[in-house]
């Protein structure tokens, strides 16, 4: 990972775990450390920030991230059933990655998107109106 | 400017800036307060300290309101009392009522503004801080459960210490203060300087030292002195039965206002230790090196005995005594006298001549004093421009490190130049890394371009510089292309840094043995007098040269006269009319008319057969003095060797007679610290068995060599040093009960001086000094590659007598260790940890690297503390021909891996 640019620069602590999660889909706590002594950051400033997002996760994830919305319009047009069917054929199961390393799933409160009620995010699509089956044939097409 | 301020309806005066907390307080307005620190930037957490103020729409946090206009502020209202009183429930409700077994009861903040609003029990019942403890060892206790998140030991460690090594994590009700992934402290780049605990307003961070040890008011609190570096910071020492639980920093009026660094706050254990020396020992077996216990009677007669025989067979300059800059003023004043008065030699000196006799040397010439010009708080209160030399302040001086880095954090622009990237480059306005003893180069370089782009300060030259056009003239054949060859520092990189330096308002120029420690060190010196000649950045508030002293008391030392040229104050021995003052003060038939022999030359002389009896007080030039196995072989072939100390050092071992000693915390005294500050050491606890202070036994010694030293106590001798010694005429013990003075202080009305040579010099005028650019002694070449340059770490003291004594401290950094570059390491197959065997000319030594990216290429440091890889064994003892400082900082070596 090229980090020259950051050399010089100030309040770049966000922008940087953001690069990272961007290319390794989750912040790897040694290479974290590594670019902490190349860069002079002082390791408790950085942990500081990553432990303040939600966004950030120093555990590998998955493939696809899986967020599956439970939040009240969600939850009253049938979002139990989605996440049902997808523990069942799946295996998923919330804040966990699926043993072959394709799956995450996070539950969240609310994606903002209450008019596709019920809706999930797989990395960064939004897929609305679901029902079991439809969420099924979703998972089916991913690679 | 003044402001009025109505604080509860009564009229107050207050400068603009200034906030209503401060103003409070000043006046002894009670406004409670759990996250304000008065040495911290205002940071507004806890909000107990809201007030109100007439116009504004709600209660505001009086520790970040400024006063830019007249108001009226309430602090005890109704309103604001309740509201207090709810946000103490509020944090007590989250923190365990255990104040009959906390630590800190007594002491904690929370405790008593619970007291003093009446909370008996906290009014709200919800989720708690868990029961946890974080990773501290070996000094700190991080008890989470009553952390209140105030904040202050994050602050502290940024503002001050600059160790960055904690911060607020995660979210919400789950905050905590982190370390770098939750890890120990001591893999986080704490350096224990232990002010986060200071500042802990109840008894989440506390000492390991004293747990279980007593409460607050079980102790007796003596006010006294850091026994470690040259800051002198000022320490509050709690005791119990005669043992010292903790150290805590005093706040006001103190050198270091309220801060402390790890061997200041953790570094005591060694006073309780086992192996310190408690009867005066008598070498029964010579090769085995066995002692046996004597009485006082019979140490003191044998020295009387040996002494007499010596000074018969040989006259009285075959003796002589090395002082001590640990020991008081008053004790190295006797210690002189005992060797002027009583055996009638000028065979005296200490360990100053291995740190800063180059400054005194250089700066007695060109100016006529050789000490710091300014105080450490202009440093952090008035320069504009600090230029950092040679010295790694935050190792070795580490509260003045705190005030450089207050001094830049107020906009004061750093310039470091050191070959070794030291922790104070970071926050450096400008870096510049220049090769090994090229400083005279480097700094005439930077005089070149002062006089070339016409920096000069023109007024100051023609009123207070004598020989500027003969310097000019000098100056003509300059090059900067060849300064640019040889310190690898580029001529635009140059420019900035006279520039900077020459027109900032008040600049300071800092050094230590970076500077002083070649064999051209009176020359290093000589050029930055230079510098501050030409721009006449000296004789200002915040504006001046500043060399930093290393021990406690190395400046009182020299001042006291522990010098083989100086009477105490400065008072030059071959000055006739000066003699015939201490002859007649101190009733002695005659003394000794010529200078004394330096240090380094004392071990020559040895070897030459000239000096064989030897009086070490508190010194341990078996790992401090330049190579080692010289030293050694010259000690075995004294006649006779006395060494009083502390302890049995590598030293004593060799010594015919040891006398136990008792240490600073043991006795009464004063210490000058490095910015000539006199202060008042106080007896905290009693020596073990027999041991006892230095000035004793060098009282009792004269009686028995039947002169009548009628001292009844230390302060008897500060009176004498009163009468005899005009910078310390007015520092009487008297005054010093109450505060702490700055020589020169010439009566009693005078009230010390903070800043040197204001209006003008001592010798008059100033004088420049033309210097020549030397090499170093000894440069690397094939067979020995490396340079070899030596210095000091943070967690240890010199010989390690004390801190290798101090559990916590030998944890730290107990085992020796050299740094490489990662690139040599690399290039060598080398490990970080792996062992290696660094050779020199003198000698070699077994020793674990460490991979470092401060340390430039082709470069080994190794610091000199330890013993059992002592890097004297490798250094040459060729001296500076003026200040006879050998080069403990340029040397080739070889490695090889092991």
């Amino acid at each position: 990972m090229k980090i020259d640019k950051y050399k010089n620069k100030k309040g770049y602590y966000l922008e940087l775990l953001q690069d990272i999660q961007g290319r390794k889909n989750y912040i790897p706590v040694s290479l974290l450390k590594k670019i902490c002594k190349q860069l002079d950051i002082p390791e408790s400033k950085i942990f500081g920030v990553l432990t303040f997002y939600s966004q950030f996760t120093t555990e590998k994830r998955g493939k696809y991230l899986v967020k599956l919305c439970d939040g009240t319009a969600c939850h009253v047009k049938g979002a139990r059933e989605v996440k049902r069917i997808l523990e069942r054929k799946y295996g998923l199961t919330n804040g966990k990655t699926t043993a072959d390393g394709r799956f995450t799933l996070q539950e969240v409160a609310c994606l903002g998107s209450c008019f596709l009620a019920p809706v999930m995010m797989i990395n960064q699509r939004y897929f609305g109106n679901l029902t079991p089956e439809k969420a099924l044939s979703i998972f089916k097409n991913l690679k | 400017m003044s402001i009025k301020v109505f604080i509860d309806n009564t009229e107050y005066d207050a400068e603009i800036g200034q906030t209503i907390l401060e103003v409070a307080r000043k006046h002894l307005i009670e406004i409670p307060a759990l996250c304000w620190q008065p040495q911290l930037l205002p940071y507004g957490a806890c909000r107990l300290c809201i007030v109100e103020v007439k116009g504004e729409r709600r209660p505001v946090t009086s520790c970040s309101y400024q006063i830019v206009k007249e108001i009226e502020v309430l602090t005890k209202t109704a309103e604001i009392l309740r509201m207090r009183k709810n946000l103490l429930s509020l944090l007590l409700s989250n923190h365990p009522a255990d104040c009959m077994t906390c630590e800190k009861s007594g002491d904690c903040l929370l405790e008593k503004y619970a007291y003093e609003y009446g909370i008996r029990k906290p009014a709200f019942l919800g989720e708690r801080n868990k029961v946890c403890e974080k990773d501290g060892k070996p000094f700190i206790i991080r008890d989470y459960e009553k952390c209140i998140m105030c904040g202050k030991c994050v602050r502290v460690c940024e503002e001050i210490a600059g160790a960055n090594a904690i911060d607020f994590g995660w979210r919400g009700f789950g905050v905590q203060i982190v370390s770098g992934f939750d890890g120990s402290l001591k893999d986080n780049g704490c350096f224990f300087c232990g002010n986060c605990i200071e500042v802990c307003p109840v008894g989440a961070l506390r000492e390991i030292s004293a747990e279980k040890k007593g409460r607050t008011w079980e102790f007796r609190k003596i006010n006294t002195i850091c026994p470690y570096c040259g800051v002198g910071c000022g320490i509050q020492v709690s005791v119990k039965d005669n043992s010292i639980v903790k150290i805590n920093a005093l706040p006001d009026g103190s050198v270091n206002k309220g801060w402390l660094c790890v061997k200041g706050k953790f570094g005591f254990e060694y006073v309780k230790s086992p192996d310190r020396l408690k009867k005066p020992l008598l070498k029964k077996d010579k090769k085995a090196g066995k002692f046996m216990e004597i009485s006082w009677d019979e140490a003191l007669d044998l020295i009387v005995n040996r002494f007499s025989e010596i000074r018969k067979k040989y006259g009285a300059n075959a003796l002589a005594g090395l002082a001590s800059a640990k020991c008081t003023n008053e004790e190295n004043y006797l210690f002189q006298k005992f060797f002027r008065q009583i055996i009638r030699t000028n065979n005296i000196d200490h360990c100053a001549r291995l740190c800063h006799a180059p400054s005194v040397a250089a700066l007695s010439q060109t100016l006529g004093s050789g000490a710091m010009t300014n105080s450490l708080d202009e440093i952090e209160n008035c320069s504009d421009c600090i230029v950092l030399i040679g010295s790694n302040v935050s190792e070795t001086q580490p509260v003045t490190s705190y005030k450089i880095r207050k001094a830049v954090s107020r906009g004061a622009k750093l310039i470091v130049i050191d070959p070794q990237e030291i922790e104070m480059a970071k926050i450096a306005e400008i870096y510049i890394q220049p090769w090994f003893g090229s400083d005279v180069m480097l700094l005439n370089a930077l005089a070149k371009i002062i006089l070339q782009e016409n920096l000069i300060n023109k007024e100051f030259i023609e009123q207070r510089v004598e020989n500027f056009e003969e310097y000019q003239n000098w100056m003509n054949n300059f090059s900067l292309l060849e300064a640019e060859k040889i310190t690898g520092i580029s001529v635009e990189m140059m420019k900035r840094v006279a520039k900077i330096y020459a027109t900032s308002k008040a600049s300071i120029i800092i050094w230590a043995m970076g500077i002083t420690q070649h064999i051209t060190g009176t020359d290093n010196v000589f050029a930055l007098s230079n510098l501050a000649l030409l721009t006449g950045q000296i004789g200002r508030p915040g504006a001046g040269l500043a060399p930093l002293r290393g021990q406690n008391n190395v400046q009182g030392a020299c001042d006291m006269g522990a010098l083989p040229d100086f009477f105490p104050g400065y008072q030059k021995v071959e000055n006739p009319e000066i003699r015939e003052k201490f002859k007649n003060f101190w009733n002695a038939a005659c003394l000794a008319e010529k200078n004394g022999l330096t240090v380094v030359e004392i071990f020559s002389s040895i070897h030459q057969g000239q000096i064989k009896g030897l009086y070490i007080m508190g010194e341990n030039p078996l790992v401090s003095d330049p190579d080692i196995s010289y030293v050694q072989e010259a000690i075995k072939k004294l006649e006779f060797l006395v060494v009083q100390d502390i302890f049995l050092t590598q030293t004593a071992k060799y010594a015919d007679l040891i006398l136990p000693s008792a240490c600073s915390f043991e006795k009464e005294g004063t210490f000058t610290n490095t910015e000539r500050m006199v202060q008042k050491v106080n007896r905290c606890v009693e020596p073990p068995q027999d041991a006892k202070p230095d000035w004793e036994i060098l009282k009792n010694l004269a009686k028995r060599f039947g002169f009548d030293w009628d001292y009844h106590s230390i302060w008897d001798i500060t009176r004498e040093i009163n009468k005899l010694v005009p910078i310390y005429a007015g520092i009487t013990p008297e005054r010093l009960l109450y505060a702490s003075l700055q020589w020169p202080c010439s009566d009693e009305k005078h009230s010390g001086t903070s800043t040197l040579h204001i209006g003008k010099f001592p010798a008059g005028k100033g004088k420049l000094k033309c210097v020549e650019y030397r090499y170093p002694y000894e440069l690397p070449d094939e067979k020995y590659p490396f340079i070899l340059t030596t210095g000091r770490v943070l967690t240890e003291y010199h010989t390690r007598t004390m801190t290798a004594r101090v559990d916590g401290l030998d944890q730290l950094s107990g085992e020796p260790f050299c740094l490489m570059n990662e690139n040599d390491l690399k290039k060598m197959k080398l490990k970080h940890g792996s062992k290696i065997k660094v050779i020199s000319r003198r000698g070699e030594i077994e020793i674990k690297v460490k991979k470092s990216r401060s340390v430039p290429e082709k470069t080994v440091f190794i610091p000199f503390h330890y013993a059992e890889a002592a890097a004297n064994i490798l250094t040459h003892h060729n001296l500076d021909p003026v200040a006879k400082i050998p080069e403990y900082k340029i040397c080739a070596v070889r490695i090889e891996k092991l």
